[in-house]
C-alpha cells in the first residue's frame, strides 16, 4: 500500500461520513429530543435523492437548483407525516411509534417503487474534473460534498447553540415539562426538530445520489448503520453524532484498501461494538 | 386572581386530589399547608397544567377577565401570567445560567429596553446571578438554583407565582433570604401561592393560608387566626404549641 492509497480513501471516508453525519445527526435530534424513534428516517435520505432526480427530470436544469428545491418537498412531506400519522401516537410507547414509523417507512419505499419502478437511477456529477494537489488527484465533486455537507452540518450546529429555537431544543431535551411551564410551545419546537431532521436527511440523499446512484432500498441500506453511529456519538449528541458517522465512514474507506466491501461493513459493525461496550453513553456522555 | 374549584386528580388509578377548592386575590401571599403527601405540590402542578385535571374548574383573572384555563396546556398557562417554580428547581443543567432565564423570555416578543428592565429587576432582587450568567446550570449552589428557578419565571412578568418548598434543603440564612424575596414579591403586587414544608416560616410572610389533608382543603383563615388556632396546626401539621412559641 502507498501512502496514496491512504489519502484517497481516507478523503473518501470523509465523504461517505459526512453523508452518514446528514442521516445520523437527524436522528440524534428526533431521538435524543422528542424521544422519539423514526424507523423511516431513511426513507427521507432516499426521497432527498429522488427529489433531486425527479427536478432535474422536468426541467429544473442545475443541481444546485435541484437540491434545494428537492430539500423543500421532502420538508414538506415529512411534516405532512408527523402532522397525520405521527403526532396522533407520539405520546404512545415506543413500540407503537416503532412498528407506524417501519410502516410509513415500508410504505414510502413501495409507493418510490411503484412510481418510478425498481431500476436504479443516475444522475450525472453536477461537478466533474479532478482536483489535483501535489501528487494526489481527487474527484472535485467528492470534495463538494464534503465541503457542502461540512458546511451545512456546522450552520444546524451553530443554529441549535445560538438562536431562540436552539435554546428551547435543548430546554426540551433536558425538561420537557419544565420547559412547556415556563411558556414554550413544546409541539411548535418538535415540529421545528422534524423539519431539521428532514432537512439533513434529504441533503444527504441529494448529496449522495450523483456518487451512489438512486434506488427505493437505499434509505433501509444506511439506516442501521446510522442508528449504531447515533448510539456512538450519545444519543441526542448533535456533535457526536457528526463525530460518529466520520469515523464509520473512515472505518469503512480505510477497511476497503484490505477488504472486500461487506468484509469492511463487517469491520465497521465490528468497531463500532467495541466502542459501545467501551463507552456504553457514546463518545461524548453528557454533553449537549 | 386564581381560583380553583372542586379539583380532582388522578395518577394513574390512584385519585390524589379530592376536590380541592381556593382562591388567591391579586397580589396576595397565601400559603398551602400540611404534611407530606397530602396533595400539595400536585395542587400546583395541575394549577400550571403538568398535570390533568379530571374534574373541577382553574379559573385565573386576565386583564380581560377571568379565563377558564382547566384544559390548556402549560405554556398557555404560562403565558396568561402563572409562573411555576417546581420544588427541586428543574434548573436546565446543560444551559448557561443566561441560558435558563432566556428560554421563557425569548417566548415573549420585547423591546431590547423591555427585556434588559426584566433582567435587571431580576438581578435586583437576586443579585448573586448577575455574576453567574455565563456558567451552565448544573455547577450553581442549591441556594443560587433556586434563585434562578425564581428569577426564571420573574423575567415573564408573572401575575401569580406558584413556589413550591423553596426553603427546602437550604441553609437557614438562606431560607430568610427566599422568604425575604417571597415577601417582596408580594409587595410588588405579584400574587403568590406558596407550599411550604416550613410552616411556620410560611405562616410568617403568607396573609392566608389553606391547611391539606389527604388530597381536601381541610381548614383555612388567615395567618394570624391560623397562629393561634393550635388544635388545627397540630392535628393537620403536627406543629405544637411550643414549636410556636419557639418561632421568631
Amino acid at each position: 500500500m502507498t501512502a496514496d492509497v491512504l489519502l484517497l480513501q481516507l478523503a473518501n471516508g470523509l465523504s461517505f461520513g459526512v453523508i452518514f453525519a446528514l442521516i445520523a445527526s437527524g436522528i440524534t435530534l428526533m431521538w435524543g429530543i422528542m424521544d422519539f424513534i423514526n424507523m423511516s428516517h431513511g426513507e427521507l435520505y432516499m426521497l432527498g435523492a429522488y427529489g433531486v432526480w425527479l427536478a432535474l427530470v422536468v426541467g429544473v436544469g442545475n443541481f444546485w437548483l435541484a437540491l434545494p428545491l428537492a430539500v423543500v418537498g421532502v420538508v414538506v412531506i415529512g411534516l405532512g407525516l408527523r402532522a397525520t400519522v405521527l403526532r396522533p401516537i407520539f405520546d404512545r410507547p415506543p413500540l407503537h411509534t416503532l412498528l407506524a414509523t417501519y410502516g410509513v417507512g415500508l410504505i414510502l419505499q413501495q409507493g418510490v417503487l411503484a412510481i418510478f419502478g425498481p431500476f436504479a437511477k443516475e444522475i450525472a456529477l453536477p461537478v466533474t474534473g479532478l482536483v489535483v494537489l501535489g501528487p494526489f488527484r481527487y474527484p472535485a465533486y467528492r470534495l463538494v460534498v464534503i465541503a457542502v455537507g461540512l458546511v451545512l452540518i456546522a450552520a444546524a450546529g451553530l443554529l441549535i447553540q445560538r438562536s431562540t429555537y436552539g435554546i428551547w431544543i435543548r430546554a426540551v431535551a433536558q425538561d420537557r415539562a419544565m420547559t412547556a411551564a415556563l411558556g414554550v410551545p413544546v409541539s411548535r419546537v418538535y415540529t421545528v426538530v422534524f423539519g431539521l431532521g428532514s432537512a439533513l436527511a434529504a441533503i444527504g440523499g441529494a448529496l449522495a445520489a450523483p456518487l451512489f446512484g438512486i434506488g427505493p432500498t437505499m434509505g433501509s441500506e444506511v439506516i442501521l448503520l446510522a442508528f449504531i453511529v447515533v448510539m456512538i456519538g450519545g444519543l441526542g449528541n448533535y456533535l457526536g453524532s457528526v463525530i460518529g458517522g466520520v469515523l464509520i465512514g473512515e472505518v469503512i474507506a480505510v477497511g476497503a484498501i484490505w477488504l472486500q466491501p461487506t468484509q469492511a461493513y463487517l469491520a465497521a459493525l465490528g468497531v463500532l461494538l467495541v466502542l459501545l461496550l467501551l463507552r456504553p453513553a457514546g463518545l461524548l456522555r453528557g454533553a449537549r | 386572581m386564581l381560583r380553583v374549584a372542586d379539583l380532582h386528580v388522578f395518577y394513574g388509578k390512584s385519585h390524589v386530589l379530592w376536590g380541592v377548592d381556593l382562591e388567591v386575590a391579586p397580589g396576595a401571599v397565601v400559603a398551602l399547608l400540611g404534611r407530606n403527601g397530602v396533595g400539595k405540590s400536585t395542587t400546583l402542578k395541575a394549577v400550571i397544567g403538568l398535570v390533568p385535571a379530571r374534574q373541577g374548574r382553574i379559573e385565573l383573572e386576565t386583564a380581560s377577565g377571568w379565563r377558564d384555563v382547566t384544559h390548556r396546556p402549560p405554556w398557555e398557562r404560562a403565558a396568561l401570567g402563572i409562573g411555576y417554580v417546581p420544588e427541586d428547581r428543574r434548573i436546565f443543567p446543560h444551559l448557561t445560567v443566561r441560558e435558563n432565564l432566556r428560554v421563557g423570555l425569548d417566548r415573549l416578543t420585547l423591546t431590547p429596553k423591555a427585556r434588559r428592565q426584566a433582567l435587571e429587576r431580576a438581578f435586583e432582587l437576586f443579585p448573586a446571578l448577575a455574576d453567574q450568567l455565563d456558567r451552565p446550570g448544573r455547577v450553581l449552589s442549591g441556594g443560587q438554583q433556586q434563585m434562578l428557578a425564581i428569577a426564571r419565571v420573574l423575567v415573564l412578568g408573572p401575575r401569580i407565582i406558584l413556589l413550591d418548598e423553596p426553603s427546602q434543603g437550604l441553609a437557614p440564612l438562606l431560607v430568610d433570604s427566599v422568604m425575604d424575596a417571597v415577601v417582596r414579591l408580594g409587595r410588588e403586587g405579584i400574587a403568590i401561592l406558596l407550599v411550604e414544608q416550613n410552616a411556620l416560616a410560611a405562616l410568617e410572610v403568607c396573609g392566608r393560608a389553606y391547611l391539606m389533608d389527604k388530597g381536601r382543603v381541610c381548614h383555612s383563615g388567615t395567618a394570624a387566626a391560623l397562629r393561634a388556632d393550635q388544635p388545627a396546626l397540630e392535628r393537620t401539621l403536627g406543629v405544637t404549641a411550643a414549636d410556636i412559641a419557639g418561632s421568631p
